[in-house]
């Protein structure tokens, strides 16, 4: 499993003032547990045991080589373009 | 090295598509990202760099542009920004700073990625707008757009040429990546955050009279789940809360803990709200939908062969649209549709534009 809680590390220091990041080293305080044991808990509920890094789309990679280009789309585009 | 990358570029108010085909390949080399962007602060963006913070330097994917002495970052990185913001609702989102920014971080992520040692590119763009923005902003937008850009991206130096810029209507990238019907009608429902496209195509002909945006998306449907929430806890939802809830309603992720004011949020409340946020917007788009296309019987678009619901939208409003158009269908990754069609056809202008000149 990923390990994302250095960057939910970088998250906190910069940005002390989110209310999820104060609920939870409250919550953390209040358990006497390190603010990381709950951050990571947190990821794992959210984005799942095998997720990349967290994200709004967790599952989905920034950038990525997919299926291969349709014969149709090619011939539409021409058909497009003889129409405008 | 200079590298011609012939884009397809879908700019949505949440999510930004960009699609390339390679040279020498028959594959899409894709992203999909947040349309996020934020003011990076200098100084910690400095102090990240040099690593003085003591925290984490920067990770390979968390996106930054430097140009015109000004910070920017990209997409899930905006978080750590200031004023993130999507450019939603401002009527100049296509030829702005904000697309321009996301413009000069997209093309050389691609380019990068096709060849890491890249430093320049020139990008030959076809992008989508709204069909009112397409009929109002064509000109301002190729006029914008077009030139040289120096910047930085992720702390080296890119230059980037667009040198050419056609605009189309967001929906049309869609028929032509799933296929025109060469002697039939389709229909095309692109549900978007904030706009919803309609599109009519006789053959690959678009029927203009019959084509037509209206600002109902995703986007209204938050702000009905945010008044219900406020009126209840005190607070408004942030963009994350949203995002969590949205995917939570598919069955994605789990519904989100909440807080207002130290209680916690009843989690049936957020899965109602959103329940019926989604109902009540699906069914205004469909009292649209119906008035632009519905026949003397009453029927709305029973004339067409095929009506494809496209755009990230499609995910929570294509139960409500099948109600009123039965044959209504949803083609996988229903978000990405307009930009490949846009990357197949700015191939297809590319290699037009080559011959007319050895001609």
């Amino acid at each position: 499993m990923r390990d994302y809680t250095k960057y939910y590390y970088i998250e906190v220091a910069l940005r002390r003032d989110h209310p999820a990041i104060q609920n939870m080293a409250a919550e953390a305080e209040r358990r006497d547990v390190p603010l990381s044991v709950l951050v990571k808990q947190a990821c794992i509920d959210v984005y799942g045991e095998d997720s990349e890094r967290p994200s709004r789309s967790p599952k989905k990679k920034e950038i990525e080589v997919v299926s291969s280009v349709l014969e149709q789309s090619i011939s539409s585009a021409n058909d497009f373009l003889d129409n405008i | 090295m200079t590298l011609t990358l012939n884009l397809g570029f879908d700019r949505g108010n949440a999510r930004t598509n960009v699609a390339t085909i390679p040279d020498g390949t028959s594959a899409f080399l894709e992203i999909d990202v947040s349309s996020m962007i934020a003011e990076g602060n200098m100084k910690r963006y400095q102090m990240i760099q040099a690593g003085s913070g003591g925290t984490d330097h920067l990770a390979t994917n968390e996106l930054t542009v430097e140009h015109d002495d000004s910070v920017y970052f990209l997409a899930d990185f905006a978080d750590q920004g200031r004023n993130p913001t999507t450019g939603f609702g401002d009527k100049n989102r296509y030829h702005g700073k904000h697309t321009k920014i996301a413009l000069m971080g997209y093309s050389a992520m691609m380019a990068t990625r096709i060849a890491s040692s890249t430093r320049e590119a020139v990008v030959n763009l076809v992008m989508g707008v709204p069909f009112r923005a397409y009929q109002e902003q064509q000109e301002k937008i190729v006029s914008e757009l077009v030139g040289r850009y120096d910047y930085s991206f992720k702390g080296r130096p890119f230059v980037l040429h667009i040198d050419s810029v056609r605009v189309f209507m967001e929906g049309a990238g869609a028929a032509i990546y799933q296929g025109f019907e060469k002697d039939a009608t389709i229909g095309v429902v692109d549900s978007g955050s904030l706009t919803t496209n309609l599109l009519r195509f006789d053959g690959a002909r678009a029927h203009t009279e019959e084509c037509t945006s209206f600002e109902i998306g995703i986007g209204t449907a938050r702000d009905r789940l945010n008044t219900r929430f406020e009126e209840k806890y005190g607070r408004e939802l942030n963009q994350n809360e949203w995002d969590q809830i949205l995917y939570a309603s598919l069955g994605k992720v789990p519904y989100p803990e909440l807080y207002a004011d130290g209680e916690s949020v009843d989690i049936d409340d957020l899965r109602v709200w959103i329940a019926s946020s989604i109902a009540q917007t699906g069914s205004d788009k469909n009292t649209l939908i119906s008035k632009l296309w519905s026949s003397q019987s009453g029927k709305t678009a029973s004339s067409f062969k095929k009506v494809l619901h496209v755009g990230g939208g499609s995910y929570y409003f294509h139960k409500s649209l099948q109600q009123i158009i039965k044959s209504a269908e949803r083609p996988q990754e229903p978000e990405r549709a307009n930009s490949r069609g846009f990357a197949v056809l700015a191939n297809q202008i590319a290699q037009r534009n080559k011959v007319l000149k050895r001609a």
